[in-house]
């Protein structure tokens, strides 16, 4: 089959795909190296001048750059565990034969593709501390009303909240293509064996679901290391720096401080640790990928 | 018994879902007057006021048009260069597109504000800011892993031999893709096109950083409307109801394939 085709008309077809993403992506990238070892700053006057690895150090030593790298972690954590075990029991629930489930189903994958600009202006308006929703439904515990983006102490988790609200439907999707593929005697002969509802839950759906969870988990721990329109439009970083992620700092150097030669620094850096996290997973991705072609 | 305690769970668990959403919607044809009402008004005489105004101001006009234009622009190129690419990768196999696929899994985690400096400073050196060819072909970058996966996905599906059988009639490879594959790929096309509109019309960073006066977008609209100190929430809890109603029924079309689609063709459904 293969033998007949020319060596350029495997090329020809990712052409046009490789040459946007060199323009928009690759090319950037290289010219930002060189402006990484520039002083650029627009505020005061805007030459460029060489200055070595100084943008580099800076970097390095800068407190807040860490701390906003710390901070996208501490999200993570904060986040992705909660996705995955809430995704895991309401995808069960829905899984069970009930009424109504296709309808149930619809309410929960909405909120995951909504512009994440509106669901951040969406819980502005609930977190809201004098008119808010929420405040008043705690009023009705007796619970004290909150200040849940003013706080520096609460600013994180509400942000927190925003997000699991958001992004549970992601692993809820994810986990319910799983016990589709989880075929039924495999139950009923565990049945027959005379297991339990919890023992079947442990030593079958759980070791049957242990990819998908995992493959979830890659996905949902790059896309909320990198969070930046949903805090962007709660809370801008603040109050103070309490909510101030990496993305969140290294867009403020670019765009409010307009120290370019240092923000191309720190998107390089960014870049760099970004990449040393994921090639790994994607690299684990693939092989999955690969070897389930191989079955099918 | 265990069934109905499942089902009064769910009940509950989509109340406090759907609830937000809801909400949103309640505020928007409120009064100024019952949206600060403490406690808060669930029946109330309901206005279409504040749907009024945003249609009657013409930047809001503006950022739907622009939000629109730049929208079926990526997915335009998307989707033929998505197409083209998936159709390299399926019948050529070979190192190159290995490669390929692989860079695009990198380029689905890349963290947008890595590359948001430098496509500015590449786009204002070449004057190529406020435009909207720059935003078409940033979306396209970041539509383009899940399109190029889906797609590829959906030409696997069908099976080689109606395309062995073309090429036997007297077609070339190519012809045979567009005369026989393509056509049995409806779904998958109709599937991929959604996503892209959807992700395209979400975007935010990229559109608030090289957009300008003229090519704003919603997202980056509202936030500023959001920004004023006269913060009117009737008005943006319109605009956010305009802009969830087309994402939830596009949504809700490509159901089907929104796992695959989002896990770039990880699980299949």
């Amino acid at each position: 089959m293969e033998k007949g085709i020319k060596k350029w008309e495997r090329f020809i077809y990712l052409l046009p795909a490789i040459t946007i993403m060199t323009i928009v992506v690759l090319y950037p990238l290289l010219n930002a190296l060189y402006v990484s070892f520039h002083q650029w700053d627009l505020a005061t006057g805007g030459k460029m001048f060489f200055i070595g690895w100084q943008n580099y150090r800076d970097t390095i030593k800068d407190v807040y750059f860490w701390s906003g790298i710390g901070r996208a972690l501490l999200f993570v954590l904060m986040v992705v565990p909660v996705e995955l075990v809430l995704g895991t029991v309401i995808a069960i629930l829905l899984n069970i034969d009930i009424k109504g489930q296709r309808f149930f189903r619809l309410i929960f994958i909405v909120p995951m593709m909504i512009t994440p600009i509106v669901v951040a202006l969406l819980w502005r308006i609930i977190y809201d501390a004098q008119f808010g929703i929420l405040n008043w439904l705690l009023s009705l515990f007796d619970i004290p009303a909150q200040v849940w983006l003013g706080n520096p102490q609460l600013a994180m988790f509400s942000v927190a909240m925003l997000d699991i609200w958001q992004n549970t439907p992601f692993i809820i999707l994810l986990v319910l293509a799983g016990l589709q593929a989880i075929p039924h005697e495999v139950y009923q002969a565990a049945m027959v064996d005379g297991a339990g509802r919890w023992q079947s839950f442990r030593f079958i759906t759980l070791p049957y679901l242990k990819n998908t969870l995992l493959l979830g988990a890659i996905f949902r721990v790059v896309d909320s290391f990198r969070i930046f329109d949903t805090i962007f439009g709660l809370t801008r970083g603040g109050p103070g720096r309490a909510t101030e992620v990496i993305s969140i700092y290294t867009y403020k150097t670019g765009f409010s401080l307009f120290k370019l030669g240092l923000s191309a620094c720190q998107s390089f850096l960014l870049l760099l640790i970004t990449l040393v996290v994921t090639i790994p997973l994607v690299v684990s991705i693939l092989r999955s990928l690969n070897a389930r072609k191989a079955v099918s | 018994m265990k069934r109905l305690a499942a089902n009064l769970l769910l009940i509950i668990l989509s109340a406090v879902y759907v609830f937000p959403i809801v909400w949103l919607i309640m505020i928007s044809f409120k009064y100024q007057v019952d949206i600060f009402s403490i406690p808060p008004k669930w029946i109330f005489a309901p206005t279409l006021e504040h749907y009024r105004n945003v249609f009657l101001n013409s930047s809001v006009i503006d950022f739907l048009a622009n939000s629109l234009i730049i929208a079926v622009g990526t997915t335009g190129l998307g989707l033929l260069v998505s197409l083209l690419a998936a159709y390299g990768c399926t019948h050529y196999a070979s190192k190159i597109s290995n490669r390929f696929i692989y860079s695009l899994f990198l380029l689905r985690m890349l963290p947008g504000v890595a590359v948001v400096v430098p496509i500015y400073l590449v786009a204002s050196k070449t004057a190529m800011l406020d435009n909207y060819l720059t935003l078409i072909l940033v979306h396209v970058c970041i539509v383009l892993p899940i399109a190029v996966l889906m797609l590829q996905n959906f030409i696997l599906d069908i099976p080689k031999e109606l395309e062995e059988a073309a090429m036997i009639d007297g077609c070339s490879r190519f012809g045979a893709f567009k005369r026989v594959v393509l056509p049995l790929m409806g779904p998958g096309l109709i599937a991929t096109s959604v996503l892209s509109l959807i992700m395209s019309w979400n975007e935010f960073l990229f559109s608030m950083t090289l957009s300008g006066y003229s090519t704003q977008t919603l997202p980056v609209g509202v936030t500023a409307f959001m920004a004023d100190k006269t913060i009117n929430w009737g008005e943006i809890a319109a605009m956010g109801v305009v802009m969830i109603i087309p994402v939830a029924i596009f949504t809700l079309t490509v159901q089907k394939y929104l796992v695959k689609g989002l896990t770039m063709g990880a699980v299949k459904e």
